[in-house]
């Protein structure tokens, strides 16, 4: 499908939805048949509107469905803006509720700390069976937070008007990501020392003169690589499935609204128990992971 | 769109390749799927004890799997603006 042909029939999608969003409040879905959403950085799915949008569209001339604001601000375009905006929303909100709960600590905890303390309690337990007692208490909050955060930004998809930070921009997850490989490495250097660290890219010797220069290089470079991957991986693994997700919705969307106006069925809500599994999974896997990764990084001595 | 006419356009074939290509990955790592869950109740049912530590690396070891078809994903959201 040409770019003219589909910005026409975003138009007309616009129009469509405007009425019938005020009507039924509901979601004001772009709908499945476009053949493709926002061009947010070269990625084209199915997509609900967020809260941005309609501010967008509110207060600029530019339409619901217009593409970048342009390549002005550090290279953000409009959509970078929006998936950090969600991002800071969950990240500014965990804060305040982790600053309000941690003031008055009581000795024995009531209402809300106790519930907290539960949770906290089974991550620590979850995650000291995978690293073992003394990594895993240094490295809960870490892995935990991260477990928090990934849950909520997978969660708040499923809400009207907003949209999941990880969907459709690969920026937030990469973010994390990126936190967790320089953790990685630190802890292997402070760990085993760097002379130790660059001996486990260097890998053994078994003394013979040509072979060995050659093997050194094959792992020097292997082992980069094998770092390298691991990132990369993450970073993929919780894009793909979340934007997965969240296209599905929306594409359920498209299709109630394709529906006639005297038989709207919220088709999208049968895959709500799924896309709660799937959002939960996910945070689960790439705590597990990071936390999996720091465990390789500081017992390789022993191997 | 630049290219030939008919099939041999880059979009036509693009709209023919990628789906296909996400569903091929979806049969592989769906058979791997299958062997490792299936392993892994095995083990449970033998050592019901152990259930909790078969589960956590059978997660970790499916969702290594399921990345497999999450990059043909990846890669069909990427490309699916050029059909």
């Amino acid at each position: 499908m040409s770019a003219t042909e589909a910005a026409v029939q975003h138009g007309e999608a616009v129009v469509e939805h405007g009425a019938a969003a005020a009507q039924t409040l509901h979601h004001a879905a772009e709908a499945a048949g476009h053949g493709g959403g926002h061009a947010t950085g070269g990625i084209h799915a199915p997509e609900l509107q967020n809260l941005l949008d309609y501010v967008r569209a509110a207060f600029t001339d530019k339409g619901m469905y217009d593409d970048c604001i342009g390549h002005g601000f550090w290279g953000l375009s409009y959509f970078d803006v929006a998936n950090i905006f969600f991002a800071m929303l969950i990240a500014v909100t965990l804060g305040v509720i982790a600053w309000r709960l941690s003031r008055n600590l009581k000795k024995v905890p009531t209402g809300f700390q106790a519930l907290a303390e539960v949770f906290v309690g089974g991550m620590q337990t979850y995650f000291c069976g995978i690293m073992g007692n003394k990594l895993g208490k240094i490295f809960t909050p870490f892995v935990g937070t991260i477990f928090i955060y990934i849950l909520c930004m997978n969660y708040i998809g499923l809400i009207p008007f907003a949209k999941s930070p990880i969907a459709l921009n690969i920026n937030v997850p990469a973010s994390m990501a990126i936190c967790v490989f320089f953790l990685v490495q630190y802890h292997g250097i402070r760990q085993n020392g760097i002379k130790k660290y660059a001996q486990h890219f260097v890998g053994e010797t078994a003394g013979i003169p040509v072979l060995d220069q050659f093997l050194i290089l094959l792992n020097i470079f292997l082992h980069i690589f094998g770092e390298l991957v691991k990132p990369a991986s993450l970073t993929l693994r919780l894009f793909g499935n979340i934007s997965g997700e969240d296209a599905v919705v929306a594409a359920l969307v498209g299709l109630v609204v394709a529906l006639p106006w005297y038989a709207p069925v919220p088709i999208q809500t049968f895959f709500f128990p799924l896309a709660l599994l799937f959002g939960l999974i996910q945070a689960i896997v790439f705590s597990t992971l990071s936390a999996v990764y720091l465990l390789l990084m500081s017992a390789h001595e022993e191997h | 769109m630049k290219g030939g006419s008919g099939l041999m356009e880059p979009g036509a074939l693009l709209g023919l390749a990628l789906p296909l290509g996400v569903g091929i990955a979806a049969v592989g790592s769906g058979y791997g799927l299958g062997q490792a869950v299936g392993k892994a109740m095995e083990a449970m049912g033998r050592q019901p004890e152990a259930a909790d530590k078969i589960q956590t690396a059978m997660i970790i070891g499916c969702a290594l799997i399921e990345a497999l078809t999450i990059y043909a994903l990846v890669a069909l959201f990427v490309l699916m603006g050029k059909i």
